[in-house]
């Protein structure tokens, strides 16, 4: 029982580090910027008087030594507040919560399309002829050096100003999800299918591979049940950077977009220095890494019988 | 994240749709001569803003987009036209105390808040008590006031204002949605409430719908409303159900998406796709020339280079203003002569309009009797082997009008040092310590008072004021004193066009351009206007059946 809950224990404090070692960063990058913090909350552009911003300073415990801030921010976190948002004067908390949706749908949505294109073009394009192969690297490979806004803009002016087939912006038209879902998920699918078609690749030369067409397996039940399961491996590692991708990915779709979400509450809250949110976003991003390594490590149990207990493999 | 990067490759991605589509270009005209068609009611349009506000209470924000987006919802105590001149809305007159310092107002007896709330004179109290409250946080309606002091009810529908001082930019002020008018009730919601967006109750056209945050606002018809200014171009309730504003913060999606009529009108036209919304059969641009303090360099005339009057003179007759306004934004925009923008009301001195033309050969002259003799090996001039260096700190990135300027100030000798920083704080800190040759920067707001925050001594950059030519001239000071207390427009003009003379026989400032706001709109709304601060009004508009 007691190794049982020691490596979840362990897992658990390695989790707790790494959001705390995020959010000790982004509170000491924003530390780094010169000046006074009063000036870049009330912004270039307003009619303030000292008095006031003596007001804020106080407000926001900007008189306290930073080691104090730093405690309190940390105590807040602790307890689940995230402070309130200078620019919004709402709390952190349901900023995130109110642009969570829109941005978790765009990516569930993403990462679907990312990876049933993915094993779509990995099995229908490895071994047999060459040139599908080909093709599709190179189709891969425009779309992998494509930046992620010029690509939706080009979306955008074929699809939905020219053509007039799909909505700019969302109105409660599911079809307005199109696009921003083909721009997030076509890059992500492009890397994944360069990393599974290597592995299939090398698995098909698998001597497994042999056995299981010597066993009279049909073509399409050896690609997909015994060799593909090989290169899902190196892509499941690929997880964090998937991850990553996603959340930088949404702050330009949204924006290019004009499609509500984090990312774009992200970026004009960087634009216009509103440190609470930053904070905030950057310590949810911590917590999605750390959850979604988790989930992968459960994951590759599932694809890999190397790692499970009970069959009695061992893991080479 | 970089938006320069963005902004860039949109512009290139245009080029090349540009080319790729102009065969698909041309289609599907429609509208027809729309000038036989008649108003009707009903309908609704969808408009794209190019940002969206923080904080949705105009007593709190600073913000223009707030004052905009809030302006169907909110009314005001005064109403000014589209040409600057002040009439009464919700105060149906007002007499001025001889010395300037009260202000007594009779207010309309028929006016309802959306919630039901009757207007009265203890809700004008609420608001202004609550716009200098200091939970409010003010940023921007406080600072307005100015010397305010207080509101007093005076009767049931009579208030009465008071400041320390004469302060006649208030009839102007109050007709700012900055001071527009809340239901006392939603204004003790709290902060959070208020600046959501989700609880603003006026007494406007329209009242505030459903909200998505960085996505869009609706706003539906107020069918009681039926005390419009005389000015307005409509009376009684709006003739459109509903109004969507939409944010969209790229310019390629917000030109594409109206030049494909998927919306129906959209903010900040990119001077290079003006051309483009001019040639499409279903669009027509409305622009307007921004009032206020137009974009100009600020000499900085208490500490370094600047504080020799040669050399500020050299740098303002030595740039050809004319040639690169003409040739950034291809005529689309003009140069300025005054630090005032044409359009500001009765305060623009015209009498400066062609007074100070370009003449290199006086700038050199001037340069060579400061010392600037030498020349180095880039060509710029120096004195005792220093070069002729204009530190210009800019927030955020160099605009094409600042580099054009560069590239055109090298010609006499100057090296324009545009110190382009990302970090406001570090802006502000030159800014305040006065670490700077020139500013560039211009301000909108339709009262020729802007000229204070300018130039009076007293509005240092410190402090919050906009004194970046950090003059401080007792003859300057009282003429913007005398202009502040007079009552009549004629007497305040006259001593707005003293301070804009001196401003360019001091060399204090070099005036650039006009800005001007260029809205795109589909032919199929009719009645979109422009007001006095250049956001359109949808009072007054209507659409098209069909």
């Amino acid at each position: 029982m007691r190794s049982a809950i020691r490596p979840v224990v362990v897992r658990l404090l390695g989790a707790v580090g790494v959001v705390w070692g995020a959010v000790t960063l982004a509170f000491g990058v924003l530390q780094l910027i010169p000046g006074d913090p009063v000036n870049a909350i009330v912004g270039t552009n307003a009619l303030v008087g000292p008095e006031q911003r003596a007001l804020l300073r106080e407000r926001y415990d900007l008189d306290q030594p930073l080691f104090t801030q730093y405690l309190d921010h940390l105590g807040r976190l602790a307890t689940g507040r995230l402070g309130d948002s200078y620019q919004l004067q709402q709390p952190v908390w349901s900023v995130i919560t109110d642009q969570l949706w829109p941005t978790v749908e765009l990516a569930l949505w993403a990462s679907l399309l990312a990876v049933v294109l993915s094993v779509a073009v990995t099995v229908l394009t490895s071994g047999r002829s060459r040139w599908p192969r080909r093709v599709s690297s190179l189709l891969e490979l425009l779309v992998v050096s494509t930046p992620a806004f010029w690509l939706g803009i080009l979306l955008l002016t074929v699809f939905s100003f020219h053509l007039g087939w799909l909505p700019v912006s969302d109105t409660g038209d599911p079809r307005s999800l199109v696009l921003p879902v083909v721009t997030l998920g076509l890059p992500i699918a492009a890397i994944l299918t360069q990393v599974m078609r290597e592995g299939l690749l090398t698995a098909l030369d698998a001597p497994f591979v042999l056995t299981a067409r010597a066993r009279g397996l049909a073509e399409h039940s050896v690609r997909s049940r015994h060799a593909l399961r090989h290169s899902a491996l190196p892509a499941l590692t690929l997880a964090g950077w998937f991850v990553g991708t996603l959340l930088g990915g949404a702050v330009i779709v949204e924006n290019v977009f004009a499609r509500p979400g984090l990312g774009r509450v992200a970026l004009q809250a960087v634009a216009d220095r509103d440190f609470p949110v930053v904070q905030g976003v950057v310590a949810l991003s911590a917590v999605v890494f750390v959850v979604v390594s988790a989930v992968v490590d459960v994951l590759y149990a599932v694809v890999d019988p190397r790692l499970r207990r009970r069959t009695g493999m061992v893991a080479a | 994240m970089s938006s320069r990067h963005t902004a860039r490759s949109a512009g290139l991605l245009a080029a090349l749709a540009a080319t790729l589509f102009t065969a698909a270009c041309g289609s599907g005209g429609g509208g027809g001569d729309a000038t036989d068609v008649q108003p009707r009611n009903g309908g609704s349009i969808t408009y794209a803003a190019e940002k969206e506000p923080d904080c949705w209470d105009p007593h709190a924000s600073a913000q223009d987009v707030t004052a905009f987006t809030q302006r169907p919802i909110f009314d005001s105590l005064v109403y000014q036209k589209p040409d600057g001149s002040l009439e009464p809305w919700l105060a149906s007159s007002w007499k001025i105390s001889a010395d300037g310092r009260t202000y007594t107002l009779q207010l309309r007896q028929d006016v309802t808040f959306h919630d039901g709330a009757r207007f009265d004179a203890a809700a004008v109290k609420a608001n202004f008590d609550h716009i200098v409250a200091k939970d409010t946080e003010s940023q921007f309606a406080a600072g307005l006031l100015g010397p305010y002091t207080g509101t007093k009810v005076t009767g049931p529908y009579e208030i009465q204002v008071s400041f320390s001082r004469a302060y006649s930019p208030f009839l102007q002020v109050a007709s700012t949605t900055f001071l527009g008018l809340a239901s006392p009730a939603s204004l003790r919601a709290g902060a959070d409430k208020l600046c959501s967006g989700t609880a603003s109750v006026g007494s406007g056209p329209f009242r505030n719908g459903r909200y998505t945050r960085g996505q869009q606002r609706v706003y539906t018809r107020n069918a009681a409303y039926n005390w419009a200014p005389k000015g307005a171009a409509q009376s009684g309730p709006a003739r459109l159900d509903s109004v969507t504003i939409r944010f969209i913060t790229e310019d390629a999606t917000r030109v594409g998406a109206l030049s494909s009529g998927q919306i129906d009108g959209a903010a900040a036209i990119p001077a290079n796709d003006i051309a483009g919304v001019r040639t499409n059969p279903r669009l027509t641009e409305i622009s307007k020339q921004t009032p206020g303090a137009v974009d100009a360099f600020y000499l900085n005339t208490s500490s370094g280079l600047f504080t020799d009057i040669r050399v500020r003179k050299a740098f303002q007759r030595g740039l050809d203003v004319g040639t690169i306004v003409t040739s950034v934004f291809q005529g689309t925009t003009e140069r300025a002569w005054s630090v005032l923008s044409p359009t500001t009301p009765s305060s623009y001195d015209a009498s400066l309009e062609n007074s100070w033309p370009y003449d290199p050969a006086l700038a050199g002259k001037l340069l060579d009797e400061a010392g600037w003799t030498g020349r180095d090996a880039e060509g710029y001039r120096t004195r005792d082997g220093r070069r002729l260096s204009v530190f210009a700190p800019i927030y955020g990135r160099p605009t094409l009008f600042s580099q054009a300027a560069q590239a055109e100030l090298k010609k006499i000798g100057f090296y324009l040092d545009l110190h382009a920083s990302t970090d406001a704080t570090e802006v502000s800190g030159w800014l305040d310590d006065g670490k700077y040759d020139t500013v560039e920067l211009k301000w909108a707001r339709p009262d020729g008072d802007i000229l204070s925050s300018f130039f009076l001594s007293t509005e240092t950059s410190v402090g919050g004021g906009h004194n970046f030519a950090r003059v401080a001239d007792p003859q300057v000071d009282t003429w913007l004193k005398a202009a502040q207390a007079a009552q009549s427009p004629q007497e305040r003009a006259k001593q707005y066009a003293k301070v804009q003379k001196w401003a360019i026989e001091q060399a204090a400032v070099v005036p650039a351009y006009i800005s001007t706001a260029t809205v795109g709109v589909n032919k199929k709304v009719h009645g979109l206007r422009l007001s006095i601060a250049t956001w359109p009004e949808f009072y007054g508009a209507w659409v098209q059946a069909g």
